[in-house]
């Protein structure tokens, strides 16, 4: 098994961090300014490995380390940093109202198990990952909600998944994979990612989760790369057909959804749904070009999304929900609010000079090679994603003069979006080092018995 | 391959200076817009004089540059100066690459378009002088811009498709620029849902173009039989730089109705088109540069650009024209009703842009290039105007002694009598091409609804929740785990009893962050 030891560290860091809190009994201010600076040193120690992992790897090869290298290579080379800007912006963010010491000590557990899970191939190790960000998120959905609704509902999910991606790793670690075997546990392990990703028809957690839990907390847990990393983790077969029909219909009919929803909430969870299947069908058409799309696609909606959320969760922890019979806001008295609730939603949504676009562009590149019917879908996709979220911009950020007094972002939120925005924008300008441009060598190829696409991921890599 | 200038920033001094030239349109707008959006977003607070020199600095240079290229075309008697800009980003069998064309049809849009941007931003200066979103305007009309040269100096569809995003965008934001009404915002996300409904065409079509030509590249176009200029026939003139075509009929087909997809949404021809008299709500000079000048041509523009796919495709020519006198005939009877000078504008432009897309269908190409330039210089001129309009009225019947006459009776002449009523209702009720969208659109939106419905339905009964318990979202319950929390609407509620005031141990999702109902007594005036 190979080990990336910069996301590991991260995630360490994270964990003592948590620790920390619930030691020190803080009130919710101080766990927040505690948390942000734990995610920020985490985050920080990310950067650092990526000038440094050439130099680091070549000293641990020289001393017999080759199954520890400093950042994953491959794929999910910048995952854990968009993972852990993901999370830091779950935290700078977090309204106080709605976040207990208790939240913060449950977002720290739950980034560090997404950050871990970049750190290595292995699905047995992803899938124990997994189980522990869920449990994290059950404890805290069920202290403040019950042990209905939202928490029953997002519980079942998660368990059914969990159960079907660690069924799917032992049948694929015993059986012959190109049996039988094999096709049990991609089975398997396609209807967990399924579960994971939120693709229909196993998506009725996600808007739960999303209008009633923490922000944070949902933030931190939607955007962890958990089923992207299982699908493309060692010794996984390519998933094929199924996954791909499956995520085309998710992201269209999210996208379709998101544009009769009554609030934001469910509003930006139908669009999540409906990006989660465009990355889904990009993980599923196994080319080169496609995977790359996908991943890039994640990365972009990963930090997009966790702002997105957590400026809509700010926003109304200020003045109240925001929904289509509401009054809207004032754009006069929150521009920062609403600027970065805009850019951070269309970078999501693959607008062009953003981050998102290089995702979704070979996205649909890709996806055209095998099918101009599934194309099309993700051009609508993607379009009625993006109508979504200018819908609610206007809808929530403007169209009053009044204001109930709520203040724009504060310094804090400010430089923690700014951080974000300048990976998307910036990234999205320059995005040549950001595509990912094949699999993990350490990883090792996919595995025997996968489908065509495999080989043909294989050669288009070759060349 | 004809007179052609093919170069790259690290070919020769001429090359390199043509590339430079070529480049400056784009990416000076660029920068101008980074400038304004990071000191906007930094709180900077510079005079209203900066701003309005950045701007003319920004596009008085592209202006000169644009020129310059116009002169070196014509000077080197080249029909294109072809710049590879570079690839930005790639996998192992997809790159993109950024590339740029000037010929004799991408320059004297750019250079019109610069030109008309920067007088429009010089009279921003002083029509929009000490208004509260003055920075925000002059940032969205460098993004409009930008997408603007991108468009016409595009060297390939993807590159377009970058442009068109950005000019859509800049134009929604700008339709709602007066963001405390909530007119002018419902009718920015109106235009905007249109554009976006229809740049699926565009998104599309580039896609199965890649797919069935091989590339979305702009290639020169095929060499004259004769010489160049002045011994060639006068079609010869509309040879500018093409889209590759599909070897097959069919394809070529879909490609190019996918296009017009993308230029009804754009240039607002029917059955779309609806979205254009909205977005007058604009501020003045922004209507003028959007909706009389440029943006509304952007889809002429693209017709004129692949018209070679057209050329291949009876079927789609067909539907060109159609679509465009259509539009021409829609607009001009609905113009003729309209009681606020601004919404008639905005018709009389419809109905220029529906003659030149027919036009374009009929191959007459030569003829919508100066159909556009005009119309846009005169349109823009007329909206620019507008708010002078019984100004200007009464200075002419002065000049006059007399009322100014009843102009266009010619035409109701030639509509029979007993039409006339039928076409005034048609007028009125804008040719009924709302309802008959909404009518479309309503069965699509109840069935998502009723979609929606079940699934929280489905829900509500696998978490355990009473039948129904969902909240609506105006009345929602807050549980949190801090007991410090408290919100004066959910504890009435809860003293009333109501299922709003209920904890959430119905199962019913609990909304996070409720935060406060904002009661009407704490809500502030604007500045307090």
């Amino acid at each position: 098994m190979t080990v990336s030891l910069g996301p590991l560290l991260a995630a360490c860091l994270l964990l003592l961090g948590a620790g920390d809190l619930a030691r020190r009994r803080l009130d919710a201010r101080r766990a927040r300014a505690a948390a942000t600076a734990w995610t920020g040193t985490a985050l920080a120690m990310i950067v650092i490995c990526v000038p440094l992992a050439g130099l680091v790897d070549d000293a641990l090869a020289g001393v017999g380390g080759e199954t520890v290298t400093t950042l994953t290579t491959g794929w999910a080379r910048w995952t854990p940093v968009a993972t852990g800007l993901a999370g830091l912006v779950a935290v700078a963010l977090a309204p106080v109202r709605t976040h207990t010491p208790r939240t913060f000590i449950h977002v720290l557990v739950v980034l560090a198990t997404g950050l871990a899970a970049t750190a290595t191939g292995e699905p047995a190790v992803i899938v124990a990952l997994w189980a522990l960000a869920s449990a994290a998120m059950w404890h805290d959905l069920r202290h403040r909600l019950g042990s209905r609704g939202p928490a029953r509902l997002f519980a079942l999910h998660q368990a059914f998944g969990v159960t079907l991606a660690a069924l799917g790793v032992m049948v694929l670690a015993i059986g012959d994979a190109s049996g039988w075997a094999g096709t049990i546990g991609a089975a398997a392990i396609i209807a967990a990612a399924t579960a994971r990703l939120g693709l229909l028809p196993l998506h009725l957690w996600v808007s739960g989760l999303v209008e009633s839990a923490p922000m944070g907390l949902v933030v931190v847990f939607l955007t962890g790369p958990t089923a992207p990393m299982l699908l493309l983790a060692d010794g996984i077969p390519a998933p094929g057909t199924g996954l791909l029909v499956v995520a085309a219909v998710s992201a269209l009919l999210g996208g379709l959804l998101g544009l009769v929803q009554p609030d934001a909430r469910r509003g930006l969870s139908a669009v999540t749904v409906s990006v989660s299947g465009i990355v889904a069908c990009g993980i599923a058409e196994a080319s080169p070009t496609t995977v790359a799309g996908a991943i890039l696609a994640w990365q972009a909606y990963a930090i997009g999304m966790a702002g997105a959320l957590m400026v809509l969760s700010t926003t109304e922890a200020r003045r109240g929900p925001i929904t289509l019979t509401g009054a809207g806001g004032s754009f006069a008295r929150t521009p920062k609010l609403a600027v970065a609730f805009l850019l951070l939603g269309l970078a999501v949504v693959g607008f062009p000079a953003t981050l998102g676009f290089v995702g979704e562009d070979l996205l649909i590149e890709g996806t055209r090679e095998s099918s101009s019917l599934l194309m099309v879908a993700l051009a609508v996709a993607t379009a009625a994603n993006g109508a979504t979220v200018v819908r609610w911009f206007f809808t929530g950020f403007t169209g009053r003069r009044d204001h109930a007094g709520e203040p724009d972002l504060t310094t804090r939120e400010q430089w923690a979006v700014t951080a974000a925005l300048a990976v998307l924008l910036v990234g999205g300008l320059t995005p040549g080092r950001l595509v990912p441009d094949g699999p993990n060598p350490a990883f090792g190829p996919r595995s025997a018995g996968s489908s065509a696409h495999t080989d043909a991921t294989a050669a288009g890599h070759a060349q | 391959m004809r007179h052609a200038l093919t170069t790259n920033l690290s070919g020769s001094a001429y090359g390199g200076v043509m590339t430079v030239l070529l480049l400056a349109p784009v990416v000076l707008p660029a920068a101008g817009v980074a400038v304004q959006a990071v000191a906007l977003w930094f709180g900077h607070h510079w005079s209203e004089r900066a701003a309005v020199t950045i701007v003319a600095i920004v596009f008085g240079t592209v202006v000169l540059a644009t020129a310059a290229l116009g002169v070196a075309l014509l000077v080197t008697r080249r029909d294109m100066i072809d710049v590879q800009v570079g690839t930005w980003f790639a996998t192992p069998d997809h790159a993109w690459r950024w590339h740029l064309v000037a010929d004799r049809l991408s320059i004297p849009f750019a250079l019109s378009a610069a030109t008309l941007i920067g007088l429009i931003g010089a009279l921003s200066s002083r029509y929009l002088h000490r208004e509260p979103g003055f920075f925000r305007f002059y940032l969205l009309l460098t993004l409009f811009g930008t997408g603007v040269e991108l468009v016409v100096l595009a060297g390939s569809l993807a590159v377009v498709f970058v442009g068109w995003e950005l000019v859509g965008m800049s134009s929604a934001l700008l339709i709602a620029f007066f963001h405390e009404r909530p007119g002018p915002v419902r009718h920015g996300l109106r235009a905007f849902l249109t554009y976006r409904a229809c740049d699926v065409g565009l998104l599309a079509g580039t896609a199965l173009l890649a797919g069935t030509a091989g590339s979305v590249d702009l290639v020169s176009p095929p060499a004259p039989t004769t010489g160049w200029p002045g011994q060639v026939g006068w079609m010869d003139w509309a040879d500018w730089a093409q889209v590759p075509v599909p070897a097959s009929a069919v394809s070529a087909t879909i490609v190019a109705l996918l296009l017009v997809l993308a230029v009804v949404g754009k240039s607002a021809l029917v059955p779309a088109s609806g979205w254009l008299p909205r977005a007058m709500e604009g501020p003045t000079p922004s209507s003028a540069i959007f909706y009389g000048a440029i943006s509304v041509h952007l889809g002429p523009y693209l017709l004129l650009r692949t018209h070679a796919l057209f050329d291949a495709t009876p079927a789609a020519r067909v539907v060109v024209v159609l679509i465009g006198l259509a539009t021409a005939l829609h607009a001009t009877v609905v113009g003729r009703v309209q009681s606020d000078i601004k919404s008639a504008l905005a018709y009389a432009s419809m109905t220029q842009v529906g003659l030149i897309v027919a036009e374009i269908g009929l191959g007459l190409y030569l003829l919508a290039i100066p159909h556009i330039l005009g119309h846009a210089a005169v349109r823009s001129a007329q909206i620019l105007r507008s708010p002078s309009l019984l100004h200007d009225r009464h200075h002419l019947e002065q000049a006059m002694g007399r009322t100014l006459p009843h102009a266009g009776r010619h035409l109701e002449r030639l509509v029979p009598a007993r039409w006339q009523p039928r076409l005034y209702r048609y007028a009125l009720e804008r040719g009924h091409l709302d309802v008959w969208l909404r009518d479309l659109c309503a069965p699509i939106a109840r069935l998502l609804r009723a979609i929606d419905h079940g699934q929280r339905r489905a829900a509500d009964r696998i978490g355990g929740a009473r039948s129904g318990t969902t909240p609506d979202v105006a009345a929602l319950a807050l549980t949190l785990g801090n007991p410090t929390i408290s919100i004066p609407a959910v504890r009435r509620a809860a003293a009333r009893g109501t299922a709003a005031g209920s904890p959430a141990s119905g199962s019913a999702p609990a909304r996070e962050g409720a935060g406060r109902n904002a009661p009407a007594h704490d809500i502030a005036p604007r500045g307090r």
